[in-house]
């Protein structure tokens, strides 16, 4: 049982990392972002040029990929998405599906059709730890999943850009009036949303096969992780993903693993249907202002 | 005396109607000056145009010399042109701290940009800490000291118009418009509003004060404008104007029956 619960909460820190820039998007543009799970799959694909075919230190792999993903997402919102929300929000969520799309197809023509394979970097066998067999490979993925969520915290909530950016959520037209440059914040937030995909991506890279299409259902997942902490949320959309990842490992252990999908959906319905607005949202996050 | 805040032959249409028509208003350092007149004699309109949020079809305004006109919102914010508005406008959501810090985004611009935080984020975090505790004596002097870590939406209606009044305050305006600050609020909220507006004009500050509370602003201006279709109709001190016959006639009369109405309310 220990042992479960701690492989699925390690795991769940990539549906954490998917959801907050899912829903730090949401909240400042009111755009659901469905190519979140192809921005982990594009930081994999960077990370894996940096990182074997260029052999660069990881941690600088980690920094450049989060970074170019980053950019791509500010230059994206620039020319595509911003045109768009400035007049529906739900214009710019089908433009993301497109991005979906596009990003798939750019790394295929990249790095090709078939799937790569990530050398470890910190150790793919399980070591015991108080009778628990913990993979380091997921360790480092969850630490550094968690330095991430500290600094985007505290950037939000102790710097003068982050409450700029709550404050342009909450009310955008006040904003404006008293003197922030309201579109910056907006596109600083699908530079966030880029990076903690770079990061996600390049961490989860050594315990999966990357493959161009895996950011589907990473997306969807990310998406599911954001409804249940409360869309728009950001400590709701770590704790959502952690309990994604909980429930994912808890049903394919206990009951049957090829069964997961649907009886995790199907388990996250009910949930939807008690706490329509998840665990920490709020009534009235849905509606445009 | 030159003055602060100039505005002359302030203009502004509304399809046909004109809802300011040719104003000349100017304060002097230090000066309280009431705004008066009848609903929808252009009073709003006329802080509207002087912040910004309105652009004039004819006129020019001058802080402290320089044409304003031209200016966007916040750039005039960051000339030392503050507001309040008639309806308390805060940010719900965010603390009420975090409401005042917001408010000295125009003062200081370390901090703001993305580029501050990767090549000068000592700078930053310095500038931050100062606003913090700028912010945290502005909330002290509108008596919201103990509320700053809850959220504005948790304040009562006159609180959050203190408050929206500290978000003003901390960037320590030249000039304050004041759109009807004294509406909605209690007695102890009213002195403390008239508290704090006498002491910014110790300070050299002037206040343009928009208001229905007509006992008040003749207590409290230096000299009043009246209004009435946009145009000024009188301009005097307070007692100068309590003897104007026209403003007896078209404004004071119709006035105070219609604060037994705000009374009844």
């Amino acid at each position: 049982m220990a042992q479960v619960v701690v492989s699925g909460l390690l795991f769940g820190m990539v549906y954490a990392l998917v959801a907050m820039g899912f829903s730090l998007v949401y909240r400042m543009t009111r755009v659901l972002n469905f190519a979140a799970g192809d921005l982990l799959m594009l930081g994999g694909f960077i990370g894996f040029s940096l990182y074997v075919q260029l052999r660069w230190p990881f941690i600088a792999v980690i920094l450049t990929s989060s970074l170019a993903v980053g950019l791509l997402m500010v230059i994206v919102d620039r020319l595509a998405l911003a045109p768009a929300y400035r007049r529906s929000g739900v214009a710019a969520t089908v433009s993301t599906i497109g991005l979906a799309f596009a990003l798939q197809n750019g790394a295929q023509l990249f790095w090709g059709n078939l799937g790569l394979s990530f050398p470890t970097v910190f150790g793919n066998n399980p070591v015991p730890v108080f009778g628990v067999l913990i993979v380091p490979e997921m360790v480092a993925l969850f630490l550094i999943g968690s330095i991430g969520i500290v600094i985007l915290t505290l950037f939000m909530t102790r710097s003068r850009l982050g409450v700029a950016m709550r404050a342009v959520a909450g009310d955008p037209v006040m904003a404006r009036l008293v003197g922030i440059n309201v579109e910056r914040t907006k596109s600083l937030s699908f530079f966030i949303a880029g990076a903690l995909g770079g990061i996600a991506g390049v961490l989860l890279a050594p315990i999966t096969l990357l493959t161009t299409t895996m950011g589907t259902a990473l997306g969807i997942k990310g998406f599911v992780a954001a409804l249940i902490g409360g869309l728009g949320n950001l400590p709701g959309a770590v704790v959502g993903g952690l309990l994604l990842g909980l429930l994912e490992t808890l049903v394919g252990a206990y009951l049957d693993p090829s069964w997961t999908d649907g009886i995790v959906f199907a388990i996250v319905v009910v949930l939807l249907l008690l706490r329509p607005f998840g665990i920490f949202g709020e009534e009235g996050i849905e509606e445009g202002r | 005396m030159s003055a602060t805040l100039e505005a002359t032959g302030l203009s502004k249409r509304f399809g046909a109607v004109a809802a300011v028509d040719g104003l000349d208003v100017a304060l002097a350092p230090g000066e309280i000056r009431g705004l008066i007149g009848p609903n929808g004699s252009g009073k709003s309109t006329t802080m509207h145009l002087i912040s910004g949020y309105l652009r004039p079809d004819a006129g020019t305004i001058r802080l402290n010399g320089q044409v304003l006109n031209r200016l966007a919102v916040h750039r005039r914010a960051a000339l030392g042109l503050g507001r309040t508005f008639q309806t308390p406008a805060v940010f719900l959501q965010l603390s009420v701290l975090d409401n005042v810090l917001v408010g000295c985004h125009a003062v200081d611009r370390v901090g703001t940009r993305v580029g501050d935080l990767f090549f000068r984020p000592w700078a930053s975090k310095r500038v931050f800490n100062s606003l913090l505790e700028r912010s945290v004596s502005t909330l002290d002097s509108v008596g919201l000291g103990d509320r700053m870590a809850d959220r504005a939406e948790d304040l009562s209606y006159g609180q959050q118009k203190l408050l929206g009044l500290a978000q003003a305050l901390v960037s320590d305006p030249r000039v304050l418009l004041m759109d009807e600050p004294l509406a909605g609020l209690g007695s102890v909220e009213m002195d403390r509003v008239i508290a704090i507006v006498k002491d910014l004009r110790l300070k050299g500050g002037s206040v343009l004060f928009a208001e229905h509370n007509v006992p008040e602003v003749m207590q409290l201006c230096d000299r009043i404008t009246v209004l009435n279709f946009g145009t000024r109709i009188a301009e005097g001190t307070p007692g100068e104007i309590q003897r104007h016959p026209e403003v007896l006639d078209a404004y004071l009369g119709r006035e105070d029956r219609e604060e037994v109405d705000a009374h009844d309310q």
